[in-house]
């Protein structure tokens, strides 16, 4: 028994908007691996859940016209992990979501509920923040576009209005095809694990492969939001691309995380394994460009 | 057929296919829920609480309050009764607390027609306490004001201290033995030898069994049924006969299958309630099934230790060993001081050396209570003194198995506390079959050479001694009653318990052996019921094969006697002159066969002049203890930058006699090497410090290994013949569980150079330890 109002199931995309711009105590189930544990918790009294995770309108895994990689917000991690258009164009993702809680919730839990659910631990956000991510946005009053590094807004919030669903997530073509990356994500255990820490790298080097010409840092549980290094990417562009250099990025980069303190693991070793994190992230990064642009 | 044999689990079809039926699967329909109240301080006293707007609330049937319940005192220990008083179990619980000793104390139970009536009615009561800080720590404990003052004057409410010199126990009893210790330093110190003092911090963990505790009661008549997951069932009805008062004999405890326990359900949960609730509701039936939540905080857990040990050593040769143990108990006694003892006296055995000196105290905190798990203490004790070993051949300069060869238990060792003799010992075997699988030589040189950049390797070992059940301390007691049944196979009732150690099958093999009948036809019933299972003390300490074991071999003897005396009688001869074979009674001489058991079964049973039931009952009383040993080996690598130890490979030898089932034996092994594992990197119960609540009560962040986290492991045994046992078999439920951890430990030793003696050694003490060592730059 679920300490809730009811539920229901969305036909389409145009009726969920609709409920949701005349129930404001409605809330969205897409998976329902965050919504259900929140609602056995008894945080859910009163709310109406609507069940949008099969619509039609969330599916897909396409490259579209441009040649950027759309993903339904709908589409479960375990899709993601057979798809072998994500498997070619962003093998990154691939991984993180291989990390991301057991086969039965990878079998369930979406990519569009991993962020809107708002947590700052969302494995799949540290790559969609490296490069770059774009969230097609519906809602009552029509559709917009929202940089993924615009989405989180503190734990468990996000920018999206209450009547917004969130179709789709757009990766650039741009980064697909010219960047290396690489997802580290770190954790007690091997699975059902929620990340310590989470660190992305993307990283585009010159043609001789000298220099960095661009790249991208993002953490997730470093701050109340995931984020980006962007002092750091911008002090360091152009550098000569090296093991000492990566470390100095790495050092950087501890300037601008604040992972905080908790009964789960002090901010301090946070940042001591941020470093090393980091350092990883940014090697495998470079190496995944030489090998032929593996984001 | 029969011991010995890779024999299929009996229930192992019943429980993948879902059929099995557990205590949930049986609730009657319309049954009321029982909710229980929990306090939100730790440590004080509830003031009042107001249920006039909460009875009113819908669905809410009743509800009682600490203030409603009677003034019984009990202990929740699933242990058998002792006729003497002085050794009964600490009573000092009530049904519902008003003096709160813990952060979710049973304060008010809410019995009401679904969950969520009576979450809605919980909401509406008004609860007032005078609450005071928590004490969480033994060392503040011992002096502040006493927990259970009505039973105890202070919070060390049990010591157990004791010297032995040369094998001889001379000195025993409550009063500390530092003042013997310090004349043994005395005395060896000026001759040339060496002390070595080490301190080991070992958390509270949780059991974590799928099924969390679970039952329900009603009434029939002036009869109260039970159904409970338990691994003691008639301690339950003892038990709960007590509490709720009402006659023993009108109380009924059913355990049907049960999803786990590893000791956990030795205690009582919520039974007594149950079955005073069903009083109190003209014999309604009202469940109480815990939550994940709740059963972290609410049933037992393993006890927190602080050990400290002393050694004093010249050369490879321990003169002296002293050990001082906190042993934190949390809120209520449960077993109480059982667990210290059985750690301490298990410190003695294992490397008696001249001197063997030890201080020990149990004491109450506000944290949840302790009580069984799995090695009952000696999981503590051994991953102190397995390190303490390590440490201690680096002081000495020498190989780690040199020194434990060098000093070890050897067999013939006679017990100091009891005179019971070592009578099967494999524990060297067990070592050097250890050594060869893991290649230890080879990896003891071989690593080192490689261990300076971030990923270094290392390899570990440590080993422990272990008894089975508790003879001749206490009572051993098991009875047995094996029915031929109409097909001419045996029907084997037993009242000690299956919890997953597959000592059903064990016993099922025993009796096939005995009876010379088919294994799949003969089966032992899964499900206990007190007013027709014969007694039991239950399943604990690793005894089932061995007294249980006992009770059914010796009942099949009896019962192949009456079938052979019912053919006798059918046949006109000699019951000597006949012999039990796989196809039924023959002749000894010529060897022609007689009859089929089918025939003997149905002809003796629906004789007209003469019928009978063709069935044995006896009870074992068994008054000795037998040794089990065992090994584990541990190859790790450590990522010195991130703090993370990855196990390569697990290998487990074990001495546990004859091994009566070598798959089920396996498992259980492979079972308890995981269960080390989480003790030994990521499981620690973490508490508020503030308020005592517990932060980490449920299976995210609280870590168990997952199947994803399970490296090679390899269980090997060593069959030693122990004369005691039924076939020669002796402990191995909780064995595998012991080394594991002390193993890993002394790999990361063998690493990084760095020992860990606090568990779990979790990624943020490395980093710690690994800064301070100067192993990695400190990065904040």
């Amino acid at each position: 028994m679920w300490d809730i109002e009811g539920i229901s199931i969305a036909p389409n995309l145009k009726s969920a908007m609709e409920s949701l711009h005349m129930d404001a105590d409605m809330r969205l189930l897409a998976g329902g691996t965050d919504i259900l544990v929140a609602a056995r918790a008894g945080k859910l009294r009163g709310i109406r859940l609507l069940s949008v995770g099969n619509l039609p309108e969330l599916q897909g895994i396409i490259t579209d016209e441009e040649g950027n990689l759309v993903i339904g917000a709908g589409e479960t991690f375990s899709s993601l992990i057979g798809s072998t258009l994500v498997r070619e164009k962003l093998p990154t993702l691939v991984r993180a979501a291989e990390q991301l809680g057991s086969v039965q919730i990878r079998r369930v839990a979406t990519i569009g509920g991993n962020l809107c659910n708002g947590a700052v631990s969302a494995d799949s956000a540290a790559i969609l923040y490296a490069l770059d991510a774009e969230l097609l946005v519906s809602g009552f009053g029509g559709e917009r576009v929202l940089p993924v590094r615009e989405l989180h807004k503190g734990p468990g919030k996000t920018s999206l209005e209450h009547d917004e669903v969130l179709t789709a997530i757009r990766i650039p073509k741009e980064k697909l095809d010219h960047f290396g990356a690489a997802y580290f994500k770190y954790g007690r255990r091997n699975a059902m694990e929620i990340a310590t820490l989470g660190c992305a790298a993307a990283i585009r080097l010159s043609e001789d492969g000298e220099r960095i010409r661009d790249f991208a840092l993002a953490f997730t549980v470093a701050a109340p939001t995931p984020l980006r290094c962007v002092r750091t990417e911008g002090h360091y562009m152009g550098e000569i691309a090296s093991e000492s250099l990566f470390r100095e990025i790495a050092g950087s980069a501890l300037t601008e995380i604040r992972p905080r303190s908790s009964w789960r693991a002090s901010g301090e070793f946070r940042m001591q394994i941020a470093y090393e994190m980091a350092f990883r992230c940014l090697t495998e990064a470079a190496g995944n460009w030489k090998r032929g642009c593996l984001c | 057929m029969g011991i010995k044999q890779p024999v299929k689990r009996q229930d192992a079809y019943a429980k993948v296919t879902g059929r099995a039926r557990f205590v949930e699967d049986l609730l009657p329909a319309g049954a009321l829920v029982g909710y229980i109240v929990h306090s939100t301080v730790a440590n004080g006293f509830v003031k009042s609480i107001d249920t006039m707007e909460a009875e009113a609330s819908e669905g809410v049937v009743k509800i009682l309050t600490c203030f409603d319940v009677p003034h019984i005192l009990h202990s929740t220990a699933g242990h058998a009764h002792s006729l003497n008083p002085e050794f009964a179990d600490i009573a000092d619980r009530l049904m519902l607390e008003s003096h709160v000793r813990q952060y979710g104390d049973n304060i008010a139970v809410i019995v009401a027609d679904s969950k969520l009536s009576a979450e809605a009615a919980e909401k509406k009561l008004k609860i007032t306490y005078e609450a005071a800080s928590p004490v969480l720590d033994t060392e503040n404990a011992v002096n502040t004001a006493p927990l259970h003052g009505d039973v105890f004057d202070g919070n060390a409410f049990a010591q157990f201290n004791f010297t032995i010199h040369n094998d001889k126990l001379t000195d025993i009893g409550t009063a500390s033995m530092k003042g013997n210790w310090e004349a043994v330093q005395t005395a060896a110190i000026p001759l040339g030898a060496e002390r070595i003092t080490e301190d080991f911090e070992l958390v509270p963990v949780h059991a974590c069994h799928i099924e969390n505790p679970v039952c329900f009661a009603y009434m029939e008549g002036e009869q109260i049924t039970v159904v409970t997951a338990t691994q003691v069932p008639h301690t339950v009805c003892r038990i709960v006969a007590n509490v709720a008062q009402h006659p023993i004999s009108k109380v009924h405890v059913i355990k049907p299958y049960v999803g786990g326990s590893f000791g956990n359900k030795q205690d009582l949960s919520y039974e007594p309630l149950a079955a005073y609730l069903t009083k109190q509701l003209g014999g309604r039936c009202v469940c109480f099934f815990m939550s994940r939540e709740e059963s972290f905080v609410n049933s037992r857990t393993r006890h927190g230790m602080k050990i400290h040990l002393e050694s004093v050593f010249k050369g490879m040769d321990i003169i002296g060993r002293y050990a001082f143990m906190d042993s934190d108990q949390g809120a209520y006694s449960a077993h109480g001081h059982s667990i210290a003892i059985n750690a301490i006296t298990d410190y003695a055995y294992i490397y008696p050396s001249e001197w063997c000196i030890a201080d020990t105290r149990s004491v109450y905190t506000n944290k949840p209570t302790a009580s069984a798990m799995r090695g009952y203490g000696i999981p503590q004790i051994v991953f102190a003194v397995e390190s303490h070993m390590d440490d201690l051949a680096i002081r000495a300069g020498v190989d780690p198995i040199e020194l434990r060869l060098k000093n070890m238990v050897r067999g013939g060792y006679i017990d100091p506390f009891n005179g019971n003799v070592c009578r099967s010992y494999g524990l060297p075997e067990c070592i050097s079959k250890g050594m060869e699988l893991i290649g230890w030589k080879e990896k003891r040189t071989a690593y080192p050479q490689d261990n300076c950049g971030t990923l270094r390797r290392g390899v570990g070992m440590a080993m422990f001694i272990y008894p089975t059940g508790l003879a001749p301390f206490s009572l051993e007691s098991s009875a047995c009653r094996i029915v031929l049944t109409q097909d001419g196979g045996a029907t084997v009732h037993v009242g000690a318990t299956e919890l997953g150690q597959g000592s059903d099958t064990a016993f099922a093999q025993i009796a096939a052996e005995v009876l010379k009948i088919p294994q799949e036809k003969v089966l032992t019933v899964a499900r206990q019921d007190t007013d027709s299972t014969p007694y039991d003390n239950g399943a604990y300490a690793s005894r089932q094969t061995f007294v249980t074991g006992r009770a059914v071999k010796q009942t099949a003897e009896m019962l192949c006697n009456k079938i052979l005396r019912a053919a006798a009688r059918r046949f006109g001869t000699e019951l000597e002159e006949l012999c039990l074979t796989e196809s039924g009674v023959k002749r000894k001489d010529g060897g022609e066969l007689l009859a089929t058991l089918s025939d003997i079964a149905m002809h003796s049973l629906f004789c007209i002049e003469d019928s009978e039931q063709l069935s044995a009952e006896s009870t074992a009383c068994v008054h000795d203890n037998a040794y089990s040993f065992g090994t584990c080996f541990a190859d790790i690598e450590v990522d010195v930058s991130l703090g993370k130890i990855s196990i390569n490979q697990l290998v487990l030898v074990h001495d546990s006699g004859t091994i009566i089932n070598p798959q089920i034996a396996e498992s259980q092994v492979m079972g308890g090497a995981v269960m080390g594992m989480g003790y030994a990197l990521t499981e620690e119960m973490l508490f508020d410090p503030e308020t005592g609540r517990m932060y980490n009560n449920n299976l995210l962040d609280y870590k168990i290994p997952t199947a994803a986290d399970i490296p090679e492991i390899r269980a090997e045994f060593v069959e030693t013949y122990e004369p005691k046992g039924p076939f020669g078999n002796k402990s191995l439920g909780e064995p595998p569980v012991l080394a594991v951890a002390p193993a890993i430990r002394n790999a990361l030793l063998h690493a990084t150079g760095i020992g860990i003696n606090r568990l779990p050694m979790k990624p943020e003490i490395l980093i710690r330890e690994f800064v301070r060592a100067g192993l990695i730059e400190r990065r904040s």
